[in-house]
């Protein structure tokens, strides 16, 4: 059996096994019924369609990581977003002279984003009163 | 993260989790009748 040093590091980052990976990656499983009998049969793939399931695991990893760290960040008030913007402030205060330019297109950004998530439209009110007090901060 | 509320074990899987992902983008696959297969060693392009 060939030792596949690539796969060494995913299978350790992710806790599965080397075999079980490198089988996922490179075929996939057909099953199909033969005279009322459950029949597999394991196909394996291209070279393109390999690197195809390579990247599409992936992009699937990292979408269920954003997921959730979305998830996570619903369970917040957006007072506590806002004290991570400050963060940010106070950082570029050190790092960029011009920290109003960064700042602002920043809570935009941000803004724009929880927007889409859909979750300021039940309280509206509650997004109006934090951009002036986040206003107010910034003029001082 | 710490301010976002996450506990030091779930930063760890998390940073683990795209480690992986940075690490599966060094996988390289060759081609053996056709078939791809999984290169054991980086900078092969054919698997005798």
């Amino acid at each position: 059996m060939f030792e596949c040093i690539d796969l060494q590091a995913p299978c350790a980052y992710f806790g599965i096994q080397i075999e079980y990976l490198k089988t996922k990656l490179i075929s996939k499983r057909l099953e199909f019924k033969e005279h009322s009998e459950n029949k597999q049969v394991d196909q394996t793939f291209t070279v393109d369609k390999a690197i195809f399931t390579r990247d599409a695991l992936a992009k699937a990893i990292y979408s269920r990581i954003f997921d959730y760290l979305i998830q996570v960040e619903r369970r917040f008030s957006i007072e506590i977003l806002i004290s991570i913007l400050f963060l940010f402030k106070r950082r570029s205060i050190q790092h960029f002279e011009y920290q109003h330019e960064l700042i602002y297109p920043l809570a935009f950004l941000i803004f724009m984003v929880l927007k889409s998530l859909k979750r300021i439209v039940s309280n509206n009110f509650v997004l109006i009163m934090s951009t002036k007090n986040f206003n107010k901060y910034l003029l001082n | 993260m710490d301010i976002m509320g996450l506990s030091k074990d779930d930063q760890y899987y998390i940073f683990s989790l795209l480690a992986g992902i940075l690490h599966l983008g060094n996988v390289q696959f060759g081609d053996k009748n056709n078939y791809a297969t999984v290169l054991s060693e980086r900078g092969k392009n054919i698997l005798f």
